[in-house]
């Protein structure tokens, strides 16, 4: 992913190693009352359902706490008009 | 609590989490006991079968939809009445429970088909949410405040230059919704279903089920994982180790539901 939006390894590498803790930590505190309600209540066959919309809001949470960075859009953005 | 106060971010999460799985928990709840046995699906696919035959007449003799249950067969078609009987409206006030009898018969018929669909769709819509929420987020922070016409001015430029800049990346929504069908949906199919065997095996009863099950999805896959991070760590002394722990971290279970 890093690769194609034009950043050098390390860079990658730091900004993972950055965010991933408190990502990891934010994942437990939302997806474990999730998965505890879920595989209390729902059937089995549903539990993918549960999971899969849960997942669009958390998807959403991750969108606003981690936007793209500008150069980043810059780069798609240049992509895309060379594709053009 | 103090943590929570600290980190609006985690603290803000379970909210929206618990609301809509106990909305969705209760809608899907509804409809354990119904669809179990054998006889059920036979019926569903007799029933399949009428529908298919009246949405046949329908669409090429242009005959009224006879079948009792209308609302349903038509809700088969893609296409959608224009002329509404009220008999279609009234059947259309009760269109969730149609919707989601339509859902069991698929998913008891061909189950990783009907998830690796449904995966698609929603893995689709999560992506774009993801790419529209932080242009929404960016315009709320832009919210003018005029003080100086000029430079209001100039804001509302800076704006439209924000908007324009957005360009919504296609490829991307498809190659999420790939692998929502292909990968994520059938590989989730097997989790759910190991999980519930591995409780069967165990014995497990009453609230010790979803805990074991939690557990074992959120930390137990991962500590699997980690130790082959680990191994692989152990066993390759190769220049590109970081480049093999960041391709295994970014793959890492813990992350993925």
């Amino acid at each position: 992913m890093g690769a194609m939006q034009g950043k050098t390894f390390q860079q990658v590498y730091d900004r993972i190693a950055d965010v991933i803790w408190d990502t990891q930590k934010a994942q437990w505190v939302f997806w474990i009352p999730v998965q505890l309600l879920n595989f209390r209540f729902v059937p089995v066959r549903h539990q993918l359902n549960v999971v899969l919309l849960t997942s669009v809001v958390w998807t959403a949470l991750l969108s606003a706490w981690y936007p793209p960075e500008e150069e980043n859009k810059a780069a798609v953005k240049k992509e895309s008009e060379e594709k053009k | 609590m103090s943590y929570f106060l600290k980190h609006p971010k985690i603290a803000a999460a379970p909210m929206g989490a618990f609301a809509l799985t106990s909305a969705s928990s209760i809608l899907m709840g509804r409809h354990t006991s119904q669809q179990t046995s054998k006889k059920a699906t036979q019926t569903a696919s007799r029933y399949l079968n009428s529908c298919a035959q009246e949405l046949y007449k329908y669409k090429i003799h242009n005959v009224p939809l006879q079948n009792q249950n209308q609302f349903q067969c038509r809700f088969l078609s893609s296409e959608t009445s224009k002329q509404a009987t009220p008999a279609a409206k009234e059947a259309s006030a009760k269109s969730s429970s149609g919707f989601v009898a339509w859902y069991e018969i698929h998913l008891q018929a061909r189950p990783i088909a009907t998830k690796a669909v449904t995966g698609s769709i929603l893995w689709g819509l999560g992506d774009i949410v993801a790419q529209i929420v932080p242009s929404m987020m960016e315009n709320d922070d832009e919210a003018p405040t005029p003080i100086d016409t000029a430079q209001s001015q100039e804001h509302e430029t800076q704006l439209v230059a924000k908007k324009t800049d957005f360009e919504y990346d296609y490829p991307r929504t498809a190659r999420a919704m790939f692998f929502g069908f292909a990968i994520h949906a059938p590989l989730s199919h097997m989790h759910f279903n190991f999980l519930e065997w591995m409780t069967i095996k165990g014995s497990f009863s009453g609230l010790s089920i979803p805990i074991f099950k939690t557990v074992m999805e959120q930390v137990g896959y991962c500590m699997v994982w980690f130790g082959l991070v680990w191994f692989v760590q152990f066993v390759s002394a190769s220049r590109n180790l970081k480049l093999v722990n960041l391709f295994l971290l970014t793959l890492s279970p813990c992350l993925a539901p």
